[in-house]
């Protein structure tokens, strides 16, 4: 444990602003993997996430004057909008073509009895099917508040819009996953998750 | 209202995302050859030092010097051939003066 450990971002960032490697390096132990997490989310590609939150990353190391301590915003916010848009971008750039292409670069439910961990497999099939069918700013609003775990007024500086305009991303975003998951037959019209597989 | 109870249920089924082992040091390494915009110039000065001794290619660096290696060894006078004749160890012209 250093005392560079201990220092916050902003001081972090400020050091890397005068070519400091040492505090770069901590700032990337620090968060490349929930800014990973952030870009996963968002391609449902382990290779295009981790481009994402590399380029995003180099390209702040290049030109770390891009932070401006001034207009008061933290730089994990502002570094989630940079990865959110490469992603957006990146997403933009390719078709996807496999559905659920990361089923093994992610996490297996750990349920017990083979039929019930078949099913929680399906329902988590579906439900990322569902995320990723959605409009890209639905599931950037959708990753930020539900799996980032940001407040609506931070995801809403994230994406540049007005609180409102954010919480109607989140209404449309969860209607159309309910209607996907409709259509899968994961939810019945009176949203009761069905317990059994389809 | 439990509609949306349900729904959020459901969304915290999703899988969570495992990030790749050595995705930071991969970051911090591939930053580490580059140089930020605006740094001190004497940082940057020792940077321009330093960028004259790295070898990009430290094996086709091992090629060049052992085919430099082989043109010189080439180039230069063979190797002085062995003693054959060991007779004149052996006499002595004592016309000359002797041993001594």
């Amino acid at each position: 444990m250093t005392a560079l450990d201990e220092e916050n971002d902003e001081s972090l960032v400020a050091r890397v602003q005068g070519g400091d490697h040492q505090a770069f390096a901590l700032l990337v132990r620090r968060h490349s993997g929930m800014f990973y997490a952030a870009a996963y989310r968002m391609l449902n590609s382990a290779a295009e996430a981790e481009d994402v939150v590399q380029d995003s990353f180099l390209k702040f190391w290049n030109n770390p004057g891009l932070w401006d301590p001034r207009r008061k915003v933290k730089f994990t916010t502002w570094f989630y909008r940079v990865v959110t848009n490469a992603a957006i971008d990146a997403g933009r750039r390719r078709k996807r073509t496999v559905s659920g292409e990361g089923v093994f670069e992610i996490l297996p439910d750990a349920r017990p009895g083979a039929e019930e961990t078949l099913h929680a497999a399906h329902v988590q099939d579906a439900l990322e099917n569902a995320i990723q069918a959605l409009p890209e700013r639905q599931r950037a609003a959708l990753n930020l508040c539900f799996y980032e775990g940001l407040s609506n007024k931070e995801a809403a500086e994230i994406l540049g819009i007005k609180h409102k305009a954010l919480e109607s991303l989140l209404m449309r975003a969860k209607a159309g996953v309910k209607d996907h998951l409709m259509q899968d037959g994961f939810l019945t019209g009176e949203s009761q998750w069905k317990k059994t597989g389809s | 209202m439990e509609e949306n109870r349900e729904l959020d249920m459901l969304l915290s089924l999703r899988r969570d995302v495992a990030v790749p082992e050595g995705l930071a040091e991969r970051i911090i390494n591939s930053a580490a050859v580059r140089r930020p915009a605006r740094v001190p110039l004497w940082q940057n000065l020792l940077w321009e030092f330093q960028a004259m001794f790295v070898l990009p290619r430290p094996a086709y660096a091992l090629v060049a010097a052992a085919v430099f290696g082989l043109w010189i060894g080439m180039g230069t006078a063979p190797l002085p051939e062995v003693q054959s004749d060991w007779t004149s160890f052996l006499t002595v012209d004592t016309d000359m003066g002797g041993w001594l």
